[in-house]
């Protein structure tokens, strides 16, 4: 059973937000919903700016806050270090993303249909897409993954529940790169299994000083990153949308 | 001609009736507000990623807190042997019974989806998570309450036997600390153990809750006493009772305040991010709670300690108590967002929309009107000869059979 | 079919309580994917196409689930792109799927002028309403029919056979784009391009302008170059970043020169100055390989001797031809009397007689960059350009000089063409043309273009009438053909000596109205057609106000090519492959223009289309003398109208492929492998360069000057015709004193100019128009982060005033006196376009002032800046 985590270069990422864009394709993530969300920054007065970009998925913690607190362990950790939702399972009471110190879960405020960017219910459409919602709609989620085949891939199956990063659950499957892994045009990011000393992944943590986001916690994120943590006086940059309103 | 007496009596009648009409049409307009929030989603709230919890949590553990310390005026009859609460003591269940239903209630709105929700905690459950834990005490409580309530009703009817008067003196006994440490302080756990909000990670939290309840629990009675005092039949609190009454909640809430002021103290006193965040919001944006919250308390301190005597200002001290815990139980779950969780990012601003406030407003409401034509159904308080005797229901004195006649009527 | 649940209840009338139900009892769909799909496996392949939305034409796999595409991923075989793509290329599946997209061909029923009103028509009506139109034009003249593109994605079936086979006059984007810098680059050193670093050998750079990651505009510049510049960087090349903004660029800068906008000239200028006092000069370089040695007259002209340019011969104490074979030692410092009295001087005395009066004190005052600061960049890039070095490269010595410039935009201003001559000339100096690790201009091979060469060295300066772009006139003899001098032309065809104008435009994937600026201007050039027609898969604001037809284009479900597939070091070459059908009744433009070409009877016969297709994807051999044709192997028929697919595979069979066409639906790439260092490095071409002296000076500049001078052109159009960069402070600078801002525009990663703005994916993730304003600058004016302010702009030529409203992005990383906006944004047709905030196109000017002497636009001006 491999351990799966990830390294994030932050000496690399450029703030191309690729990443971004192949996880809302592949996941099919619904208006609003950034499960890898680059934040870009800056530091500093003019001209002694410092500029730098955060690549942020789900830290898939070890001692993850939001698997503690969720009530009906729709928010649970596989084996493999997972950590997923049963979006059968989960009320939407929105406790796990109270309790993440990260911010990285995105509540389904809306429902899928009224959440996808644009009226795709357009009969000269669905002759093509099959009435596929939205048409990109990647046929990999709908289908149970995991040891015990629970509905946890993907984004826009409910409304009301609450999703966020599954490291591509659906690929991983399939031994493929999570889609940010995989799309990054500067190979930011390194991810394999961290019980494999013999996993890039392993070999870059071991070759290179990391950080965690937030160590203090103790939630024992699984995803590591290279580079200078952004400082308590950095101010955002161009953040992305909120959603249409 | 009608006689002044049956005029009084009519006006009364239009008003009660009034009451319940306009009632009916705020839970209408709730209603409605539900009908699209549950359609559309909860894109309509004033929620968001960044402050997932809003105004109908905030409902939420104001009502559990009210609930919770309703059982103050059992505690008074039955621990206390304040003969002078008894006839208190069916609207003081009652009150819990509600007020734990508006909190479900709320609840109930507040999440994606209702009948996922209602198996918790029987088909899923998750030992580590404080609500779990709190989903059982609100069944638990709840079944309290309604044993309360039936062996109250009994003894109103005068049908109660020795046993059942035992029965119902422990019961009430046993609701205060369930209330207050099973039922409502883990609320405050509910907050306290995220550790990723530093606003609520603090162990004092719990039984700040609970002293809070006790103050929301007492203000409500004493309204609702001066209430029924004015608009009953029957007086069911004595001046005396009300100016003792007051003395408890200047006692809670005093006991409250200082909890306030050291939470304030200590928060002010570290400098680090997150209080200078919510220092900002507290003197920033949501001023206006913070001051109904401080000012709220302190003038109800004052009012009680000296004027507790005088029912209007006991009413007012009241009010301003209610409006002082509503307000910090506010601030307390919305300025837990208020520190963004990464360094660069910018606080969002909170504030509730139009379906959420419908909703909170149809949900008070809702419960008020439900008390306004319960109350007409089941028996408060005594009625014909079926006398509500402290010393029996104390069951300091054994008359086995007293409600028998009306069981054979 | 599915229908979601909406749909259904909806379509079943049932009420509110059955929506309330199904919200309640959540269906979600998963059952449905089990029921309808478990029948048999599904067929899931992943097959080859191109990116369509950007510029690079990343080869890409579209993953196919039942024959419906759900992904578009990077193809890893690719060198551009490496099995990654950019935002724009990821997101674009959601534009290709766009229920907004244009179903069928649209004939205007109101007047032009605003929003369209359309009524639908078959291919056949409007493709003939469009073919008669030609006809008519062509009778009176066909030069009077404008094509104008924006995105061609294929030269060889669109920019050349359509316009050549309709003998109409063909209009780019270039002007408003890098053409200047091509201008400058082609006339100075024959090669094709704008100036960009050798990542893989370079030391030391000059980013000039290039946001690096979030620039883009320049070739390869979504993602090939920022995985060249991120290697690069950990082998240990030292960026410089030169720009008023720093964005993106911040975390690789190793030192950020905010510069004032529009004073480029005079840093390089400065540059030049610094490297001549310290002496860090390639003679061999300058002797060998370029004019310095020419002798230059008192007047400025070039001596020569038979005809040719003559150098003065240390050896033989000589005048001698600057290819004479006995010359042994030409001259490059000093001064020679000639036996006729007369003095000249080596070109590069005249340069550094010239550049004596640009020092960094001066430079300092006027691009706001420390004089100190400016010396030791000079000294760092002479120190890195290490004179003299060799490296051994496949087996040759060649010249290693690591230090280059990356400096594609700087064209982008008034002074652009000088400018870029400035910038090309201090890497002249170091010797770095072409040198290993140096400056390199074409992206690939280094192709010496014999004609541009001799073209803008040869213009022929002629007298009215002239024709609507210009060309060859006294105003802008080297001249990139902008639609805003014509929208100049049309609006008073006298005053520049015109005579015809032109009549109709066909506007092929392009959106004038945003993609360019002068919004105000392009609308009076379109108001002025008779007839106009657009291709686009939208309705761009440019058709809904303007057009007369609009012919629905497919987006990727089209072939098209030949694409270019080199990352500069491999050479490789793609294809556009459809992964679908075209959705609705839209068609791919080489299909239109079939049918077009043959409704106006040009498609067949000799110089007809198909003849010009042959000719440019050399499917024949044109004798340049006789014109005489031999048709290749795999030459289409003049007389059958192919299939695209056909063309496609005979031009690929043509290319030595097999397979055919099969062969780029099977692979989407031929990667043909690194090209030869030959190749690669004019410098070590046979003979270097091609064989040509560069022209460090500009003599034809000096020539061009008096000609427009004598031919009675005003100052302002000859002013910057000059032999030697020479600077002069840019026009916008006589606006009034209040007007204390510049407003700089770039480019986001999330866009690419007007056509993807009202890509939901994207502008979610742009987050909308925003206005760069320093903090200090903010806080004088009151503007807090996220106000809306005015931004008012001043045309000191004509005086006119133009305002936006945005919104503020508070940012350190920006100049105090400047403010910036993406040219993205402004779009009105589409929902996810509107609300989106304005263009900054709508308040830059074009015209005199905003134009270089080239007519390629400036896309600085002056503004002020105030809360809204």
């Amino acid at each position: 059973m491999p351990r799966y985590g990830m390294v994030i270069d932050l000496d690399r990422c450029m703030g191309c937000r690729a990443c971004m864009e192949a996880c809302k394709i592949e996941n099919a993530t619904t208006e609003g919903h950034f499960w890898m969300n680059v934040f870009r920054y800056e530091e500093g007065e003019y001209p002694d700016v410092h500029v730098g970009f955060l690549p942020r998925p789900c830290q898939h913690c070890e001692n993850a806050p939001c698997v503690k607190v969720c009530p009906v362990q729709a928010r649970h950790q596989q084996d493999d270090g997972l950590v997923l939702t049963d979006f059968k399972r989960c009320i939407g009471c929105r406790y796990c993303e109270v309790a993440c110190p990260y911010g990285v879960n995105y509540f389904a405020f809306a429902e899928p249909e009224d959440s996808y960017y644009l009226d795709w219910s357009d009969p000269a459409l669905e002759s093509v897409t099959g009435g596929a919602q939205p048409p990109y709609r990647n046929p990999d989620l709908d289908v149970r993954h995991g040891p015990d085949g629970r509905l946890v891939a993907g984004d826009g199956h409910y409304g009301g529940v609450m999703t966020k990063c599954t490291f591509c659950v659906q690929r991983l499957e399939k031994d493929l790169d999570p889609a940010c892994v995989a799309n990054c045009p500067v190979d930011v990011f390194t991810f394999g299994d961290l019980d494999d000393p013999e996993s890039e992944v392993s070999r870059k943590l071991a070759s290179t000083r990391t950080f965690r986001l937030k160590e203090e916690l103790n939630t024992r994120p699984k995803v590591f990153y290279v580079g200078t943590p952004p400082g308590e006086d950095t101010r955002e940059l161009e953040p992305v949308s909120k959603g249409r309103e | 001609m009608a006689t002044p007496e049956a005029k009084r009596r009519n006006t009364a009648e239009y008003a009660y009736f009034g009451a319940l009409a306009v009632l009916t049409a705020v839970v209408g307009l709730a209603v409605y507000a539900w009908f699209k929030q549950t359609t559309v989603g909860h894109v309509l709230t004033g929620l968001d990623d960044a402050t997932p919890w809003g105004l109908y949590i905030v409902g939420f553990v104001f009502f559990v807190g009210a609930s919770a310390g309703s059982t103050v005026i059992g505690l008074m009859i039955h621990a206390f042997g304040r003969e002078d609460y008894a006839k208190l003591g069916t609207r003081a269940i009652f009150v819990g019974f509600l007020s734990l239903a508006a909190a479900m209630t709320n609840i109930a709105v507040d999440v994606g989806s209702i009948p996922r929700m209602i198996q918790l905690p029987w088909v899923y459950h998750n030992p580590t998570s404080m609500f779990f834990y709190t989903s059982i005490t609100y069944y638990i409580f709840a079944g309290i309450l309604l044993g309360e309530l039936y062996y109250a009703v009994k003894l109103t009817k005068g049908t109660a036997s020795g046993r059942d008067r035992k029965i119902a003196k422990w019961l009430s006994i046993a609701a205060v600390p369930f209330a207050l440490a099973i039922l409502h302080a883990p609320h405050g756990a509910l907050f306290a153990v995220v550790k990723a909000r530093e606003f609520w990670n603090n162990p004092l939290l719990p039984p700040h809750f609970a002293v809070v309840a006790l103050v929301s629990g007492t203000a409500i009675m004493i309204l609702l006493a001066v209430a029924t005092n004015k608009w009953g039949k029957t007086e069911i609190a004595s001046p005396k009772t009300l100016s003792h009454m007051g003395g408890l909640l200047a006692f809670f809430l005093v006991v409250a305040a200082f909890m306030d002021l050291f939470d304030f103290l200590v928060f002010t006193y570290s400098d680090n991010p997150t209080g200078a965040s919510a220092w900002d919001v507290i003197w920033g944006p949501q001023l206006g709670f913070s001051i109904v919250h401080v000012a709220g308390y302190v003038l109800a301190i004052g009012i009680l300690l000296f004027k507790r005597s005088d029912v209007r200002w006991l009413t007012a001290a009241s009010l301003l108590v209610i409006a002082g815990v509503a307000a910090y139980r506010y601030n307390l779950v919305t300025i837990g967002f208020a520190q963004p969780l990464l360094p660069f990012q910018e606080h969002v601003q909170y504030w509730p929309s139009r379906y959420e406030i419908s909703m909170a407003l149809g949900i008070v409401a809702l419960i008020v009107l439900s008390y306004l034509i319960l109350v007409r159904v089941i028996p408060m308080e005594e009625t014909g000869k079926a006398r509500w005797d402290a010393g029996k229901l104390l069951g300091r004195e054994e008359k086995p059979g007293a409600g028998e006649p009306e069981l054979q009527a | 079919m599915h229908l979601t649940r909406r749909a259904l209840l909806k379509s079943a009338g049932v009420g509110g309580g059955a929506l309330l139900a199904s919200r309640l009892v959540p269906g979600g769909r998963e059952a449905a994917g089990a029921d309808e799909e478990s029948a048999a496996a599904p067929v899931d392949e992943w097959v080859p196409t191109a990116c369509w939305i950007g510029k690079q034409d990343c080869g890409m796999l579209a993953r196919r689930v039942d024959g419906r595409v759900v992904k578009f991923e990077g193809n890893p075989a690719h060198p551009r792109n490496a099995g990654t793509l950019c935002p724009k290329g990821m997101a674009q599946i959601v534009s290709v799927y766009d229920p907004h997209r244009l179903r069928v061909p649209l004939v205007r029923t109101n007047e032009k002028g605003s929003s369209g009103e359309w009524r639908e028509a078959s291919w056949d009506e409007a493709l003939t309403l469009v073919a008669d139109k030609i006809n008519e034009v062509r009778d009176d003249d066909p030069k009077l029919i404008i094509w104008q593109k924006g995105r061609s994605k294929s030269k060889e079936l669109y920019d050349e056979p359509v316009v050549e086979a309709l003998g109409a006059t063909r209009l780019g984007h270039g002007a408003f784009c890098s053409d200047a810098g091509y201008r400058a680059c082609e006339y100075t050193t024959g090669v094709e391009g704008v100036l960009h670093p050798d990542f893989q050998h370079t030391r030391y750079l000059l980013s000039w302008g290039w946001n690096i990651t979030n620039g883009g505009g320049n070739k390869l510049c979504w993602i090939t170059w920022n995985r060249q510049l991120l290697d690069a960087r950990e082998r240990g090349l030292k960026i410089v970043v030169i720009d008023p903004r720093l964005r993106s660029a911040g975390p690789f800068a190793d030192e950020w020169l905010p510069i004032r906008p529009a004073t480029d000239l005079a840093f390089a200028l400065a540059l030049q100055n610094v490297l001549l006092e310290l002496g860090y000069v390639d003679e061999e370089y300058l002797k060998n390989s370029t004019n310095a040695p020419f002798l230059v007259g008192d007047d400025g002209h070039v001596v020569r001797v038979g005809g040719v340019e003559a150098v003065w011969d240390q050896a033989s104490a000589r005048l001698k031809a600057y290819d004479d074979p006995t010359l042994v030692d030409p001259l490059l410092e000093g001064k020679v009397f000639l036996e006729s009295g007369q003095s000249v001087r080596p070109a590069f005395e005249v340069v550094k007689e010239h550049v004596a009066q640009y020092t960094p004190e001066w430079a300092a005052e006027i691009t706001g960059i420390p004089a100190e600061t400016i010396r030791r960049i000079a000294a760092e890039l002479g120190e890195n350009a290490q004179i003299g070095s060799t490296i051994e490269i496949d087996g040759h010595s060649l010249p290693y000089r690591p230090v280059a410039a990356m400096a594609y935009h700087m064209a982008q201003q008034e002074l652009g063409f000088q400018a870029t001559r400035a910038m090309l000339g201090v890497f002249m100096l170091l010797g770095a043309v072409g040198a290993v690790g140096g400056q390199r201009i074409e992206v690939g091979k280094w192709k010496f273009d014999e004609e541009k060469w001799a073209k803008w060295n040869e213009v022929e300066i002629g007298d009215p009438p002239y024709s609507f772009t210009l060309k060859d006139s006294k105003f802008f003899p080297i001249n990139s053909a902008n639609p805003q001098v014509v929208a100049g032309v049309m609006q008073d065809p006298e005053r520049y000596g015109v005579e015809k104008l032109p009549r109709m435009v066909i506007v092929h994937m392009t959106n004038p109205l945003l993609a360019y600026p002068d919004q105000k201007r392009a609308m009076d050039l379109y108001s002025r057609f008779e007839f106009v027609t657009v291709l686009s898969p939208w309705l761009t604001e440019t058709a809904d106000y303007y057009a007369d037809v609009i012919l629905p284009t497919a987006t990727i479900e089209k072939y098209e090519g030949p694409i270019g597939g080199t990352d500069q070091y491999i050479d490789a070459v793609g294809l556009r492959v459809p992964p679908m059908e075209p959705l609705y009744e839209s068609r791919g433009e080489i299909d239109i223009y079939l049918d077009l070409m043959e409704k106006v009877g040009v498609l067949y016969g000799e110089h007809g289309y198909l003849y010009y297709v042959n000719e440019w994807l050399k499917l024949v051999e044109i004798d340049e003398e006789t014109e005489e044709v031999t048709p290749g192997p795999y030459a289409l028929p003049l007389d059958q109208k192919p299939t695209v697919r056909d063309i496609f595979d005979r031009w690929a069979k043509g290319q030595g492929i097999e397979e055919g066409v099969a062969y780029f639906e099977q692979n989407g790439v031929l990667v043909k492998g690194p090209f030869k260092v030959t190749d690669f490095y004019g410098a070590a071409m046979d003979p270097p360069f091609g064989g040509v002296r560069h022209r460090l000076y500009g003599e034809a500049l000096l020539r061009y000057r008096e000609e427009m001078k004598a031919k009675g052109a005003d100052e302002i159009y000859w002013q910057d015709y000059t032999p030697l960069p020479t600077w002069r402070p840019p026009t916008m600078e006589a606006s009034p004193a209040d007007y204390d801002l510049y407003l700089i525009s770039y480019k986001l990663i999330e866009h690419k100019q007007s056509r993807s703005s009202f890509v939901p994916l994207l502008e979610e993730l742009s987050g909308g128009q925003r206005l760069s304003i320093n903090p200090a600058t903010a806080r004088a004016r009151g503007i807090e982060n996220g106000d809306e302010v005015w931004v008012e702009s001043h045309n000191a030529v004509t005086g006119e005033t133009r305002r936006v409203r945005v919104r503020a992005e508070v940012t350190a990383g920006i100049r105090p006196d400047t403010v910036g906006m993406p040219h993205h944004f402004g779009n009105w047709t589409h929902p996810w376009g509107q609300n989106r905030g304005p263009s900054p196109n709508e308040i830059l000017f074009s015209g005199e002032g905003y134009v270089a002497n080239t007519a390629d636009q400036s896309y600085h001006v002056k503004v002020r800046v105030y809360k809204a």
